[in-house]
């Protein structure tokens, strides 16, 4: 109830600080000049290329189009989605740094909610295994004050990461094993490496290494070129 | 960049919504970092390269060759905070050591230009046992390449994740942990610096020669192109990584610190150190010279890597490789370096001795460890008296850690990295390198008896039972 309070309040916001904005537009207001840093060791020669997305001479026909931006559904979303990134790390940090001052009963239920918002953002892939791994740990250790649980928990959890690494393990070699682009540049790399180190002159006068690297690299783009999905 | 003055309106018109919906959000000071009425147009308006590959860069040794505009690299540019597996077309030159494709992995935010550069560790490989990954000989990572969910995957060796690469860590902060982020990781078992298609036999013939792909070099290239092309060019960058990624993340520095062109350049190699040894050196003295002269021979480095690093830091000396730390000081006189290990390291020590002399590949499992830090410390005295002697490469090296063979020092957490004697911790030195001015933090301990007396860490405890 309290979240769903949460979440219209901040659309409300959200949305009164649009229209504020959107209105603020009819209004000229003076420049704003933001610099790039300086490059450190700038290359000499050729100049840099423009910038391709960065805000770069922005007309008042585009601060309207991306005031319209920040008005659609995607718009919303990415400014929410962000707010609920934000909230969700304070909320960790927060715990992990005074959970000792909580009640136990209130320890234990707030390591419950973060550890299955760090499953979540691990499912949506904002966290690597490894991360939410090591956060989930310091939840169960953070939320129990029984030595034999966090043990018996932390040992679980570990043992269902180390099941899931394999499985997956298993089906990228198995996904490779048959990916055809694959298959079909491996067998034509051991008939090179054979036929190159057969090779009494190595044409282009470069060596013979590198004469296979090239031989192999050439092998490779034909094989993906006609197995694009490989 | 100049910015339109009919944005502001909008913008401050979002930061007003932010400020009620994120209230939350973390303070923003870094040089580098958007101003929040930025980073707010930047999730709708993702800000793209602006520094991208120049005519010229595509030439020459080691060229950036970025990915034919037909090909799907995966990239949203809009999807922050996720781990997007970037994937990267044959003709970038770009491969796995088993012939697979090569995979990077970023991870954007919307608030910094500020980016750190990971390489992933995990050994490295000269021979057919080392490198199909036979059991008891320490090999390499990824033998069969790299998967497209591989953040996904808590492997037991990608277990020691760094505070460095996670946003959230419960145990250490990192200015790097709001910054964008790009994982390397390593399949070619070259430490990133390899140029050569080697060819493996099977010692016992019953299976065909293995062919493999020390592709290190251009697999790092590739992605400084893709970086070039598709983000803004950052203000700091940090380049580190453990283990294998310490050394990559070293060699690489030259090329990578020139080519992306940050204002304020860092660089961390923790625990893949290149020991000062001249290449006829006597191994009685350079214990490092059989390694040295093997990997120079199998991962053809005097073909074509050693030359082009040396042509972006001119006073490396291709007679010796260790070299490379007073050539990237006198390169970069105003970055910020630092190099860690721990003087108890059996794991990087190992790969650099054991299977080199037969004294000790031949002794008994108890006599091991001592015979590999006899030479580990002949190494890391010579390196640590080489790095005293320059200002902006601080040298930082503590005794022992009780999880993973007292391997890198900035895995899983930046505790027990401690120099008792001097009351430093090793964030003291993390800070120097990153935040530090004047000259960059120099600190080693000389015993580890007061590392050895601290109870157990049931955290260490558990990870050592994963690995």
């Amino acid at each position: 109830m309290r979240k769903n309070a949460l979440v219209i309040g901040t659309g409300v916001a959200i949305a009164a600080a649009l229209v504020l904005g959107i209105v603020w537009l009819a209004f000229d207001s003076s420049s704003i000049s933001v610099s790039a840093p300086p490059m450190a060791d700038e290359p000499s020669g050729e100049p840099a290329m423009g910038i391709a997305s960065e805000n770069h001479g922005a007309s008042r026909e585009d601060a309207r189009l991306e005031a319209n931006a920040f008005n659609t559904p995607t718009g919303r979303a990415a400014l929410a989605a962000h707010a609920e990134r934000q909230r969700f790390e304070k909320a960790l940090r927060d715990f992990l740094a005074g959970s000792e001052t909580l009640p136990p009963a209130e320890r234990a239920r707030i390591s419950a909610e973060l550890d299955a918002q760090v499953e979540a953002e691990e499912l949506a892939q904002r966290m690597s295994a490894d991360e939410a791994r090591m956060l989930r740990l310091a939840l169960i250790e953070r939320g129990s004050h029984d030595a034999t649980e966090r043990l018996r928990r932390s040992e679980a959890l570990a043992d269902a990461y180390r099941r899931e690494s394999e499985r997956r393990q298993r089906a990228f070699e198995q996904q490779q094993a048959t990916d055809p682009a694959f298959v079909a540049y491996k067998a034509r790399e051991a008939q090179i490496v054979a036929e190159v180190s057969a090779m009494r002159a190595i044409p282009g006068g470069i060596s013979r290494d590198e004469y296979l690297r090239r031989r192999l690299q050439a092998e490779r783009e034909r094989a993906y070129a006609a197995n694009p999905g490989g | 960049m100049a910015y339109s003055n009919a944005r502001r309106p909008v913008a401050l018109a979002v930061v007003f919504g932010l400020a009620f919906a994120a209230p939350a959000a973390p303070a923003l000071a870094e040089e580098g970092d958007y101003a929040a009425w930025q980073t707010a147009l930047n999730l709708l308006f993702p800000p793209g390269p602006d520094n991208p590959v120049r005519a010229s860069q595509k030439t020459g040794p080691y060229p950036l060759l970025p990915d034919p505009s037909s090909f799907n690299d995966g990239f949203n540019p809009g999807s922050y905070y996720t781990w997007q597996t970037i994937r990267t077309s044959p003709s970038t030159g770009a491969v796995c050591g088993n012939g697979s494709p090569y995979k990077f992995f970023v991870n954007r935010v919307p608030h910094t230009r500020n980016t750190i550069i990971y390489m992933e560790g995990g050994g490295a490989c000269w021979d057919y046992a080392s490198c199909t990954g036979q059991t008891g000989v320490r090999g390499a990572r990824n033998p069969n390449g790299i998967p497209d969910d591989y953040m996904s995957l808590a492997n037991p060796g990608a277990s020691l994740v760094s505070p460095f690469v996670t946003r959230i860590n419960p145990l250490d902060t990192a200015k790097t942990q709001n910054w964008n982020m790009v994982y390397i990781p390593y399949c070619t078992g070259d430490v990133y610096s390899g140029d050569r298609v080697a060819t493996y036999a099977d010692p016992s013939g019953q299976r065909p020669p293995l062919v493999w792909h020390h592709n290190g070099l251009r697999n790092t290239r590739a992605v400084v192109a893709w970086l070039k092309n598709n983000l803004p060019r950052p203000t700091q960058m940090l380049s580190t990584g453990c283990s294998a990624g310490g050394t990559g993340s070293l060699t690489g520095y030259a090329t990578l610190r020139r080519d992306l062109a940050p204002t304020r350049g860092f660089l961390i190699n923790d625990s893949g150190p290149i020991f000062p040894t001249p290449q006829f050196g006597d191994s009685a003295q350079f214990p490092s010279v059989r390694l040295h002269a093997q990997i120079r021979d199998v991962w053809g480095l005097d073909a074509g890597p050693l030359a082009f690093i040396k042509a972006a830091a001119p006073a490396f000396d291709l007679g010796d490789l260790g070299s490379i730390y007073p050539a990237l000081s006198s390169r970069f006189p105003n970055d910020r370096m630092g190099h860690t290990h721990f003087w108890q390291d059996q794991n990087y020590s190992s790969y650099s001795y054991e299977r080199f002399y037969p004294e000790i590949a031949g002794a008994p499992a108890a006599q091991k460890p001592a015979l590999i830090t006899a030479k580990w410390s002949q190494d890391t005295a010579r390196l640590r008296a080489s790095l005293d002697g320059l200002g902006n490469v601080g040298g930082y090296f503590p005794q022992f850690r009780a999880l993973n063979e007292s391997h890198c020092t900035t895995v899983v957490d930046f505790n027990n990295g401690d120099v008792q004697e001097r009351r430093l911790e090793l964030d003291d030195f993390i800070h120097s390198v990153l935040d530090g001015s004047g000259a960059v933090l120099d600190a080693s301990e000389a015993s580890d008896i007061a590392d050895r007396a601290k109870p157990l860490n049931p955290l260490y405890a558990l990870i050592n039972l994963i690995l």
